[in-house]
């Protein structure tokens, strides 16, 4: 039931490795999770293992199709992907026309996904202002920030925090969440950033992701941080931020269904 | 309970309690009398309650007053003058030694466990304080740090103003304060050493409240917070103390293993003493860790220089002028302990002088200004003091049956063996069980033994001619880098249990051939087992010259922090502490990254900041990863100060020690002189095959030194 | 635990877990924030046009005939660097037309409430008698690098257009 909703008001700041890694976690703790990607880039099945070639997607016949859950691909016991898949600029405009104008577009391609209770569905969105964002809205339970620890992220909170960014704010569920990511405690800037992202958003701050190496090792490998190198700090990083998220979205953690990913091919 | 009834009780039981204390006994009757006593005593022991602890006191000492009743009367008659000295010297000695006993009991019963006072919400109305950290000759190192935490105190940094007072006048100083954003005050002279030092600085700073630290007692985050509060409840607070906790073992706990595991030399006075102390108001000030009142110290003339403790004589000042004093039991700073045997001993003794000398030239027992409680205090402390006398004494008295067949007490073995079991095993019982967490038993007679000798002297001239004797500075931060056998610091001692062996030996022949040497078993027996035990306490206490090397230049200090090690891949792997240093620190290993993967950085994360340092690496292995920091500009080191030695929580234990054992108490000295003779062998054997392979071994030590 | 809390540490051990604890970081983010201009002027609110490193490099809103073409010499003059509040102003006409006919409509320009477009310095002197020239070409109906600022424009003579407008 809960829809949270992963977004960024710019571009490679780690919002589809944040947006994957956090339906890994939830999932690794026993909840049901669905992983959506709405960036027609489709970046985020190549974090759960599907290869480059295969870009089968629901966004190609969205417009056509009421259902888009047959699309979904099961990439372990607790965990669901729904890729966006290759699309043409025609499909790609098709899709966001019906996003600006069809008022219930997401919530009926994805109702079969959405009557499910204890399912959480995770949404990758693009980057900046798009269609995708605006048609969320209505929809999303929650709403997760990511930015990175630099002034060009920095710069944007402002927009970000004055409702700019996303026309109104979430009115009634369980708001708006920032994560800050590559955060290097070595480097002044870095350090001097996160420390003024930490002290403007106080409870609003999810967790700040050290920059580490096995971030880009693990998404080179397709599998999640915790299965290459779970002692890495950003490994850690992730974990408390989906504890969190798991006690915001009141998800019962624990109840020691399901422990470890696995990868969707067992070779 | 209500003072008439109990003073109503008190005139009832009179009578009872004469009775106790005078009626003599047979030696079967004193016999099943004391052993009764024991008896009912071990009984109530099974309850915990304080009311249970106050009968045992009351028992303790009737039981006690008895045994010195019967000395006195009984005991005292004497064959020849010669023997009637040393008698009489030997029950002087015990005299003593049941008054502080007594003194022990009042102090424990009536102890104030002061809390901390919170501040007030509103931060300007919080005084200000100025923070003094005189030094004259130590080296940079050690004071450096200090600065640096003081520097990391939580206070408005508008109301704290930190000064290093040099009197060594050193350019080095003067640089590193500019560098660290503190104050440098120098004076024209060195007159009246660290007081004088003191004094000349309150001429130019204003701080309302004066903190002085010593230069190596790095203070933790929260101690003004914990500490000033009191100042504006009470205003008539001149002092607030607080204990000198180490953070380095002391020649103790340095060269004894089983030191290290029992309640340290410290405990006791920074703990039941000064709580004693502080429920009669009669606190005095150590000479650092403390928070004093500008006004009450302008009131007394500044920080007195008479004699060589400035400081307790301050404060004994500071009280005669109806000023208060008061003693937080919490470690909010950390100091290094003497390093050698040979330092403890100084220091000591000049703690014995000065103390003897406020006794001389500002007695406490007289003059005006002190209440009758204080002055008690004050009597006590000072008398503590002057056991150098009486501990010699104690060690050596046997000798005279032993090796000179004198008779000093005029009473058969049997019935002195009465009277002494049961005033002896109860007091060691009930201290046992009344502050038996700060100290174990016969660990109080093992650090004075270690002194007596020494303290002999110079306690009588400080007595007879108090203005006499310099003030010598304690050295603090020196590395010892051999082990070796301080023999001339425990020559005494080695003197002593030669003789008391030579009369242990004479009495066992004695023994055994009564018919050649007439003498009563029964007396040879006790004396025999009474230089047993002296000797004991002896070996131990010689025990702790047996010097070993110090290894590290920096101490360990026991933490678990989360970390974050940095590769120079750029992966970086979480893990925790489990040691920290200033020169390193020790981690879980979190994974075989380290094979190929060299670590360049290490990131510790406290709550109030994260913070990366710059690391090499010493040792790595599946478990455990050695890091050594690289030469560190001010403003991180002050941030590692932050996390190694200013925590708030650096010192405080989160339980107190086992409560103590005292059979346990005494096989862990046995032990103590066990490994005395089974190391030093060793050592000797270590040496011989060090010197071979001489060359390979330094570069490593090298390396081990520095972290 | 993913950070070491020394304070309640020090609260538990000593029990006194409501104790009023004040902490007064070092570096309370103060020195962070005059450091780097991004971060004062986020702090700030952003909107404090009086933030930034230093004002006189503060760009300002283009004068109007900054690009006009003929009487060059206005062009060349020094401009003075304004540093009135920004509103998008609109050019004026005669540039405008131009501009409007030769190349083909930029995207709406972003609408922000603060700076407008960097204020070209004041051109060099001694270029004076070679722009006239170029700048009539460049602005003339028929200049066909002129008319397609599309993808297919060859970069090189793009830039060097660019470049010899200063």
């Amino acid at each position: 039931m809960p829809l949270v909703c992963v977004c960024s008001p710019k571009g490679g700041v780690g919002k589809t490795t944040v947006a994957a890694n956090l339906a890994y976690a939830l999932a690794r703790s026993g909840s049901k999770v669905l992983v959506v990607d709405f960036d027609s880039q489709n970046a985020l099945r190549l974090h759960f293992g599907v290869p480059i070639a295969d870009n089968r997607g629901f966004v190609a016949q969205s417009g056509t199709l009421s259902d888009w859950s047959q699309f979904i691909l099961k990439v372990g016991p607790n965990l669901f992907l729904l890729p966006c898949g290759e699309v043409t600029e025609n499909e790609r405009i098709l899709f966001e026309d019906n996003l600006m104008n069809e008022p219930m577009f997401i919530q009926r391609g994805l109702s079969a996904v959405l009557q499910i209770p204890d399912m959480v569905v995770i949404a990758d969105m693009p980057p900046g202002r798009n269609a995708a964002l605006k048609a969320m809205e209505a929809v999303a339970d929650m709403r997760i920030f990511v930015l990175l620890a630099d002034t060009a992220s920095l710069s944007l909170l402002p927009l970000i925090e004055q409702h700019k960014f996303m026309n109104k704010p979430l009115n009634n569920k369980m708001g708006e969440y920032y994560v800050v990511n590559q955060s290097d405690m070595r480097r002044t800037l870095s350090r001097d950033v996160t420390h003024f992202f930490e002290q403007r958003l106080q409870n609003k701050l999810l967790g700040t992701i050290h920059r580490d190496e096995c971030v880009p090792e693990a998404n080179a490998s397709q599998r999640a941080i915790m299965d290459i190198s779970p002692v890495s700090a950003a490994a850690f990083d992730l974990d408390q931020i989906s504890k969190k998220v798991a006690v915001i979205l009141g998800l019962s953690v624990g109840d020691g269904a399901y422990h470890h990913t696995a990868s969707i091919y067992s070779s | 309970m209500n003072k008439l009834l109990f003073s109503f009780l008190l005139l009832l039981a009179l009578p009872l309690i004469v009775l106790i204390i005078i009626v003599p006994m047979s030696s079967d009757n004193q016999y099943i009398f004391g052993f009764i006593c024991i008896a009912i005593v071990f009984i109530l022991g099974v309850s915990k309650s304080k009311k249970i602890t106050l009968i045992m006191f009351v028992m303790s000492t009737l039981m006690s007053l008895r045994y010195i009743y019967w000395r006195a009367t009984e005991t005292l008659h004497f064959n020849s003058t010669l023997e009637a000295v040393l008698g009489i010297a030997l029950f002087m000695t015990e005299l003593y030694a049941l008054v502080i006993l007594l003194f022990g009991y009042i102090q424990t019963t009536w102890s104030l466990k002061r809390t901390i006072e919170p501040l007030p919400d509103d931060v300007s109305l919080w005084p200000t304080v100025d923070i003094y950290i005189p030094t004259y000759n130590e080296s940079m190192d050690v004071v450096r740090d200090t600065v640096l935490a003081a520097q990391c105190i939580d206070y408005p940094k508008d109301k704290m103003k930190i000064y290093v007072l040099d009197d060594g006048k050193r350019n080095e100083f003067a640089v590193f304060c500019a560098d660290a954003g503190v104050g440098y005050i120098t004076r024209n002279d060195n007159k009246h050493a660290k007081a004088g030092n003191l004094n000349s600085a309150m001429k130019v700073t204003q701080g309302e409240l004066i903190t002085v630290f010593d230069c190596d007692h790095v203070a933790t985050r929260a101690f003004l917070q914990a500490t000033v509060g009191s100042f504006l409840i009470d205003e008539r607070l001149a002092l607030i103390q607080t204990p000198h906790y180490f953070y380095s073992p002391d020649p103790f706990e340095r060269n004894l293993s089983e030191a290290s595991k029992v309640p340290n030399e410290g405990a006791l006075f920074y703990g039941p003493v000064q709580q004693g102390n502080d429920n009669w108001n009669a606190t005095f000030f150590c000479g650092s860790c403390a928070v004093i009142r500008r006004t009450a110290l302008e009131e007394v003339g500044g920080f007195a220089v008479e004699t060589v403790t400035e400081d307790a004589h301050t404060a004994l000042k500071m009280q005669r002028l109806g000023w208060g004093s008061a003693f937080l039991a919490l470690p909010l700073a950390a100091g290094l302990a003497t390093e050698r045997l040979g330092l403890h001993v100084v220091q000591r003794t000049r703690w014995a002088r000065g103390m003897t000398q406020i006794f001389r030239v500002d007695n406490p027992l007289f003059g005006r200004g002190l209440t009758w409680q204080q002055r008690l205090c004050y009597l006590n402390a000072m008398l503590h003091f002057q056991y150098g006398l009486p501990r010699v004494i104690f060690c050596t008295a046997p000798l005279i049956y032993l090796l000179f067949n004198l008779n000093i007490i005029a009473s058969s073995a049997g019935l002195i063996f009465a009277y002494v079991l049961p005033h002896l095993v109860m007091s060691i019982y009930i201290n046992s069980r009344a502050t038996g967490r700060y100290r174990y038993s016969f660990w109080g007679e093992v650090y004075e033994t270690v002194m007596c000798f020494h303290l002999v002297i110079p306690t009588m001239l400080a007595m007879i001619s108090p203005k006499h004797g310099k003030f010598n500075v304690t050295d603090k931060g020196a590395l010892l880098d051999d082990n070796y056998f301080d023999f001339h610091i425990v020559r005494p001692h080695i003197i002593a249990v030669s003789l008391l062996l030579l009369g242990v030996t004479w009495g066992v022949v004695r023994l055994f051939m009564p018919e050649h040497y007439g003498a009563n078993p029964q007396v040879i027996m006790l004396n025999i087992g009474w230089a047993s035990f002296s000797m004991i306490i002896l070996l131990a206490s010689i025990a702790v010259a047996r010097e070993t090397r110090q290894v590290r230049k920096t101490i360990r200090v026991d933490a678990t922090i989360p970390a974050v090690l940095h590769f120079a891949s750029g992966a970086a792997m979480r893990t925790e502490t489990l040691d920290l240093s200033m020169g390193g620190v020790r981690l879980k290993t979190p994974d075989e990254r380290f094979l190929d993967d060299p670590i360049e950085e290490v990131e510790l994360a406290l709550k109030s900041g994260v913070v990366s340092f710059p690391v090499e690496v010493i040792d790595v292995d599946k478990s455990v990863t050695r890091l050594m920091f690289q030469e560190l500009p001010i403003e991180k080191r002050r941030e590692l100060v932050r996390v190694v030695l200013a925590r708030a929580d650096a010192w405080i234990r989160d339980k107190p020690h086992a409560p103590d054992r005292p059979l346990r108490s005494f096989l862990g000295i046995l032990r103590c002189i066990f490994e005395l003779f089974y190391f030093s062998w060793q050592d000797r054997r270590e040496k011989k095959q060090w010197r071979k392979n001489q060359p390979d071994v330094k570069q490593g030590q090298e390396k081990e030194q520095i972290i | 635990m993913s950070k070491y809390d020394d304070v309640q540490q020090f609260k538990n051990k000593i029990n006194m877990k409501d104790i009023d604890y004040k902490e007064f970081p070092k570096d309370d983010g103060s020195s962070a924030l005059h450091r780097w201009a991004i971060v004062e002027q986020v702090a700030e609110g952003g909107n404090g046009i009086s933030s930034g490193i230093e004002r006189s490099m503060q760009p300002t809103p283009v004068s109007a005939t900054e690009f006009s073409p003929a009487p060059s010499l206005s062009l060349n003059q020094p401009t003075q660097p304004n540093v009135a509040p920004a509103q998008n102003q609109a050019l004026p006409r005669h540039v405008s037309h131009d501009f409007k006919q030769t190349i083909p409509p930029v995207s709406e320009p972003n609408r922000s409430e603060q700076f407008a477009a960097p204020v070209v310095s004041s051109a060099p002197q001694s270029s004076q008698p070679l722009d006239t020239k170029r700048f009539k070409k460049m602005f003339s109906k028929k200049t066909p690098s002129a008319g397609n600022t599309g993808r297919d424009t060859l970069l090189k003579p793009l830039l060097e257009m660019i470049a010899s407008c200063r």
